[in-house]
């Protein structure tokens, strides 16, 4: 049996004045896969997932299922984002500062699902809570009383909380300590395995796409220049971009920047 | 050879509502002439604030106690005066986000000028043509027309090298560079580390590269220092500690650093646990709550470090290797 993608994205173009941020891309992604996006600051990584979920202007196709997300209206475009969610790259700014965590939580719920008991939504919040391992006596905290992995946690609790079928990370980890990293990332993939959530995963940390990826694609300058299964590009990267960009990446004990890495 | 950066038993505790924050504990590091030093460690374990205390650029709040010789003369405690002729000149530092650090409404040209109008008594014409050749120097093309240029128009890996070529234009002896790419790109990344690599080489500077990202600062550091809970764990020379590292915590750090070369895993490794509370005092090892080795003398006694004195040209591989454990990893 055939399966027809899950999202769909030709020719999608971002147009900020007369800046092309993001030239003629297309590429599909499938139920329950991850897609890693690299290429450095300017790329138009983020204008492209910002582009799929209608937050910046755009031309093109974007198929979600068949339904076209730049075309649909207003009305239609809030109902699809029930399904479609996003993190950013900074977790503290991504929070409202004046919520407590509780009602951040509960924003998603009371939007999507407002039919829902007062105590049903508190287990529900409580359940993601724990899932995402922050204690039940922070519900009452604001975002400021955390950690930046914390923060990201409760971020991570945000986009989960109505289990969507797509999440956009936009470098959801580029802030963190190394040693942070690893556990939202791992958090990040045991959710989506529970709710077989697709991911768009935009990060310039190599070693953290090649572990979460099923295929990447590389952007350099507004466009697409590669696009393969993560265990091929990894081992024989074809663009010249793609194989600058792999050597840049430190090695733990190599003494010295090699020369080859530099653009 | 006297070192050209000497802290001893460096301490700094910052005065708080909630209680007194003891974010450095007894810090002593030596930087030779031409030396590469690298701290590393998580948010919070202290390596920014010991060297904010070198520069004496702390918040009022912040209580520094030990001894700081810069060039043989001890600083702490200087006057503004003192420090301010060293500041900038001898002794500076470059910061993680070089946005924030350039003024935005002057130009690059201007801000660099400035350095050398105020600490040499330059004119403002030589000033600016030492400010073009430092450009040149720090490898920004087209540096004529850059130096006209306002911070916000120069990417990320530009402004970084204004900020590195404005902090070695009165030829410093010290440039102490705090997370200097982890506001970077990778690619770009990599050229800020050969730049300062370069500048190391040409200028015979002494560099202090704090980062938490271990990877970043093998490439570059003569001797690494690792820094929990506002104390040095462990000590040893650049490319030892990779192969050999013995405190637990280095350890467990090095298995989170997971890098190209090393096989895909199933889960990436964490650290698992938090750093403690740095208004307490614990009787035992910081990092025993969270490590897999600790046993019933990890709390109750603390680990010193195991040579209290690092001497930077002693560097035998194996015997200048100080560790702070009750059971360290044998290398």
């Amino acid at each position: 049996m055939i399966h027809s993608p899950l999202l769909q994205v030709s020719d999608l173009c971002v147009q900020f004045g007369a800046f092309t941020a993001v030239n003629p891309v297309s590429f599909d992604l499938n139920e329950g896969e991850t897609l890693g996006l690299v290429g450095e600051s300017g790329s138009g990584k983020s204008s492209l997932a910002r582009a799929i979920l209608r937050l910046v202007p755009a031309t093109g196709v974007v198929l979600w299922k068949s339904e076209n997300i730049l075309a649909c209206s207003h009305q239609r475009l809030r109902r699809l984002r029930r399904d479609l969610s996003i993190i950013f790259q900074d977790p503290l700014a991504s929070l409202n500062p004046r919520m407590q965590v509780g009602d951040l939580l509960a924003e998603p719920l009371h939007i999507f699902e407002p039919a829902l008991s007062h105590n049903e939504r508190q287990r529900r919040i409580l359940k993601m809570l724990d899932r995402v391992g922050l204690h039940a006596n922070m519900l009452t905290q604001y975002p400021h009383e955390f950690s930046g992995g914390q923060c990201q946690r409760i971020g991570v609790a945000r986009a989960m909380m109505l289990q969507p079928q797509l999440l956009v990370c936009d470098e959801p980890v580029s802030s963190l300590d190394v040693s942070i990293q690893g556990q939202i990332v791992n958090l990040l993939v045991d959710l989506q395995i529970e709710f077989n959530t697709a991911m768009l995963f935009i990060s310039h940390n190599m070693a953290v796409v090649r572990h979460i990826s099923d295929r990447v694609l590389v952007m350099y300058r507004g466009q697409l220049v590669e696009s393969a299964s993560c265990d091929t590009l990894f081992a024989a990267p074809v663009h010249p971009y793609t194989r600058a960009l792999l050597a840049a990446v430190p090695v733990i004990g190599a003494t010295a920047a090699r020369p080859s890495a530099m653009l | 050879m006297q070192p050209v950066l000497n802290i001893k038993q460096l301490d700094v505790k910052f005065k708080q509502s909630t209680g007194v924050v003891h974010a450095v504990r007894q810090v002593t590091l030596s930087l030779g002439l031409g030396e590469c030093l690298g701290v590393v460690g998580e948010s919070g374990s202290g390596k920014t604030q010991a060297f904010m205390a070198v520069m004496g650029i702390l918040e009022k709040n912040a209580l520094v106690q030990g001894s700081i010789q810069f060039e043989g003369r001890e600083i702490l405690g200087a006057s503004p005066t003192t420090l301010n002729r060293i500041r900038g000149a001898k002794l500076t530092m470059v910061f993680q986000d070089p946005m924030s650090s350039l003024t935005p409404h002057l130009t690059i040209g201007t801000q660099m000028a400035e350095v050398l109008v105020v600490h040499q008594k330059e004119s403002w014409g030589n000033a600016e043509r030492a400010a073009l050749q430092m450009l040149d120097q720090v490898r920004v093309p087209e540096a004529a027309r850059r130096l006209k240029c306002y911070p916000h128009e120069l990417s990320g890996g530009m402004r970084q090298r204004v900020m590195i070529g404005m902090s070695l234009l009165c030829k410093p002896s010290v440039l102490i560079a705090d997370e200097p790419t982890t506001a970077l790109d990778v690619t770009v990344q990599a050229q800020i580390i050969k730049l300062l690599q370069e500048m190391r080489a040409e200028l015979g500077l002494s560099l202090v590269l704090i980062s938490h990202d271990l990877a970043i600062v093998s490439g570059l550091a003569d001797t690494i220092a690792v820094m929990y809970a506002g104390r040095i764990v462990e000590q040893s020379s650049g490319g030892n500690i990779f192969q050999h590292a013995k405190h637990p915590y280095t350890v467990a750090l090095l298995k989170c650093t997971s890098d190209l070369a090393s096989p895909r895993l199933d889960r990436l490794p964490t650290l698992q646990g938090f750093p403690p509370d740095l208004t307490q005092e614990l009787p035992g090892c910081d990092f025993a709550a969270r490590c897999s080795r600790a046993s019933e003398i990890c709390r109750r006694v603390r680990p010193e470090l195991s040579a209290a004195t690092f001497e930077y040209r002693s560097l035998d591989a194996q015997s200048a290797h100080p560790v702070a454990c009750h059971h360290p990893y044998e290398s």
